[in-house]
């Protein structure tokens, strides 16, 4: 039977393309014009690359739009929703001062945190203290560049809570302990980056120390709304629990869910609603929590993960679908974790992702089923898939686009005052001397055919 | 205590400036100070998807309420008190409470706007049930849409005739004490009360009658303080299903110019499905209304 992947013409990708080129294109050039409107562009492409489908394979194309809307829309938002309630119901509070040791200790903290709670929830929770702990300081943009680079990217590479690409991954069918294989890379470059950060961060700390202020009142560190740290552990639980829970799949529509699934989905929501609704409303006002952010991310996921649909499907009709050019060219387990890392740095990382993914699939399993190509590719070629996910969360950090939490965090660093590097700034004075080299380092040691 | 320092936090320019007029009137009952205080919410310039903080856009906004704050200031001065201007960006009532009780205003002034047929918004309601100090909401010209051809209502003097509105709990005993730092600017003042017309269904006549009696008493005991100060002033009790509905046809037939009430001391899931008459009054009254917590 001829799938739909092979029967969509190159054209049907374009939309794809127009909303990641919308998504990092707008925000630069005219970024009034994109807060107004970002929700109807992303509409406008969501519906250009699914009516012309509807109307030419109208059965196959509504399936896929239901599939992809309850099987990996709504989890999607669903977990990162939870994770970005829950955190935000945390708020630390103590006297900390930014020096180089508290610093760079912090940033490991929440590297390791960021793949608990998530890289969005994780920087959060820890810019403020950060900023607080620096507020003395004179200059000080290079500390938070080297956070988003570790807690809003690197740090969420261990679990598939940690950054949206893994999350995507695990709905696929990679099993959630396997992200765990990421730790010697993530460790690397954790280590490379604390190392680099001790040395800059000393240099600028050796001429401001003066400034330190001499009698601080000392505040005891205390975490308000603490119990919440239960509701996050509670989150992988319940992911881990009904992954193993033998219960029937439902069917909507012709989609089969499994009932676990839902339940998961259920009890996320539930674990997030309780949280909200015992925290104080004063600990989220403590942490600027608003639900914006998460509007802003459900409406642009909605965008693309509709015009997503042509372009996985072609890929992952492998060689027999119109980009195979693109699944020839990419051979090796390098290969894929730069070009997945490039495009992820200047597009969303997970749609990236998924589109590599698929490539991947389509290259070594055309036609098999999604779930039992993975698990194949996982046995067979597991360097390829650690290279696609490491790719998308490392790269994440190269430009203030690559992943959502690093606009978040210049957000709110800017609004405190603290003059950041522009785009083209972060990317010429920090990113590319900082991170290039790191990466040709991970593809000498860990990718060499 | 006195009213020294107010706190007036501007989201509705247009009825700003006519609110101002009235805050300086208070001059008269010893205001010091006119905090001015404009909070741009976060989502208006921060936050942008994939941009991050529009930094030329805030100072864009900033700089017009300056601009504006700053013309007001010459009215202040004028008055001989004295002025700050505040600009923040943030959520707007976490803001404006959190200023408020850092600077340690006497008196909290927002104003009001009608829209979608209630006059305030939900975060009017949240700032008014959750603030420590007095706050005055405050709007000035609205439509009297009850009559039959809708007649634009100027509030201006505005505690000319209030309206205390009581059921004689520890709230509206706050809320008669505060009305009386403002003794100087009050011609007339009415104490109100309304009988819920539940409460009588299945009371015999003599008991309605005795009920009737002793809310009557309790309400001119009420109103005692006033007179004490020479106010001249007059009590009404009232009967009625819904009693915002009853206070506010009292305040259009003797010409109120304020609501004055205490803050309800119903629990969540009370206000959630029965409501209070404060928040009802919030929502539906054309009249500035002063809430005492």
């Amino acid at each position: 039977m001829v799938t739909l992947g092979e029967k969509l013409p190159l054209v049907t990708v374009l939309p794809f393309v127009g909303i990641l080129l919308s998504i990092a294109l707008f925000p630069l050039v005219l970024p009034r014009f994109w807060q107004k409107h970002f929700g109807k562009i992303a509409l406008f492409w969501a519906l250009l690359s699914i009516l012309p489908l509807l109307y030419l394979f109208p059965i196959e194309t509504l399936h896929e739009i239901l599939h992809t809307l309850l099987a990996e829309y709504i989890p999607f938002i669903l977990l990162i929703s939870s994770l970005y309630i829950i955190s935000g119901n945390i708020y630390l509070h103590g006297n900390f001062s930014g020096t180089p040791i508290f610093n760079t200790i912090y940033l490991f903290i929440g590297s390791l945190l960021a793949s608990l709670m998530g890289t969005s929830g994780a920087s959060i929770v820890l810019i403020r203290p950060l900023l607080r702990a620096n507020a003395w300081r004179k200059d000080t943009a290079h500390v938070f560049i080297f956070f988003i680079f570790l807690v809003s990217n690197i740090g969420g590479a261990l679990t598939p809570l940690g950054d949206p690409p893994l999350f995507l991954g695990f709905l696929k069918g990679v099993p959630f302990f396997w992200t765990l294989n990421l730790f010697p890379t993530m460790f690397f470059c954790v280590i490379y980056l604390l190392i680099l950060f001790f040395i800059i961060d000393s240099l600028h700390y050796r001429r401001e120390k003066s400034f330190l202020p001499k009698n601080k009142e000392k505040k005891p560190f205390v975490i308000l709304g603490w119990y919440n740290i239960f509701f996050l552990i509670g989150v992988p639980l319940t992911i881990l629990i009904s992954a193993n829970l033998p219960l029937p799949s439902l069917k909507f529509f012709g989609v089969e869910r499994p009932l676990n699934e839902i339940i998961r989905d259920l009890f996320l929501v539930l674990l997030a609603g309780i949280s909200y609704y015992i925290t104080p409303k004063k600990v989220r006002e403590k942490n600027e929590f608003t639900f914006f952010p998460i509007k802003e991310v459900a409406i642009l996921f909605f965008g693309i993960f509709m015009s997503m649909i042509p372009a996985l499907n072609i890929l992952k009709a492998g060689e027999k679908g119109a980009l195979k050019p693109l699944i020839i060219s990419l051979n090796e387990p390098a290969h894929y974790f730069w070009m997945t890392g490039i495009l992820s740095a200047f597009l969303d990382n997970a749609p990236t992702y998924l589109t590599f993914l698929s490539t991947c699939l389509g290259k070594f399993y055309p036609g098999l089923a999604e779930k039992e190509a993975i698990l194949r590719l996982i046995q067979d070629y597991p360097k390829y898939l650690l290279a696609i996910s490491e790719g998308a969360v490392f790269f994440g950090a190269l430009t203030y686009i690559g992943n959502a939490p690093n606009f978040m965090v210049r957000s709110i660093v800017e609004e405190k005052g603290i003059p950041m590097p522009s785009f083209f700034g972060y990317l010429i004075k920090f990113s590319f001397p900082i991170l290039i080299p790191m990466f040709l380092l991970l593809t000498l040691i860990f990718y060499r055919s | 205590m006195g009213i020294k320092k107010v706190l007036f936090a501007v989201s509705y320019w247009e009825m700003g400036y006519k609110g101002l007029l009235e805050i300086i009137t208070l001059k008269k009952v010893g205001l010091e100070e006119i905090y001015l205080l404009h909070v741009i919410p976060r989502e208006e310039v921060s936050y942008v998807p994939f941009s991050g903080f529009l930094k030329e856009k805030a100072v864009e906004l900033k700089e017009a309420a300056k601009l504006k704050f700053q013309d007001w200031e010459k009215e202040i001065k004028k008055a001989g008190l004295k002025s700050h201007i505040l600009i923040e960006i943030g959520d707007p009532i976490a803001k404006i409470l959190e200023i408020a009780e850092e600077i340690e205003v006497d008196m909290l002034v927002i104003g009001k706007l009608k829209k979608e047929g209630i006059f305030v918004s939900e975060g009017t309601l949240e700032l008014t049930s959750r603030s420590k100090v007095p706050v005055l909401i405050y709007c000035h010209s609205l439509l009297r849409e009850h009559e039959e051809t809708p007649i634009p209502l100027e509030n201006v003097q505005i505690f000319r005739i209030p309206i205390l509105a009581t059921d004689f709990s520890e709230n509206s005993i706050r809320a008669r004490d505060f009305l009386l730092n403002f003794k100087s600017l009050i011609q007339k003042i009415y104490v109100v009360n309304i009988i819920k017309s539940e409460k009588i269904s299945a009371l015999k006549e003599e008991e309605i009658q005795r009920l009737e009696e002793e809310r009557r008493n309790r309400l001119i005991e009420f109103l005692e303080p006033y007179k004490l100060q020479g106010i001249e002033g007059d009590i009404f009790l009232g009967l009625g299903e819904d009693p915002s509905q009853e206070i506010l046809e009292f305040v259009r037939e003797k010409e109120g110019t304020l609501i004055v009430l205490g803050k309800t001391s119903k629990g969540f899931l009370e206000k959630l499905f029965v409501g209070s008459v404060t928040s009802e009054l919030l929502k539906k009254a054309e009249f500035p209304l002063l809430v005492v917590p």
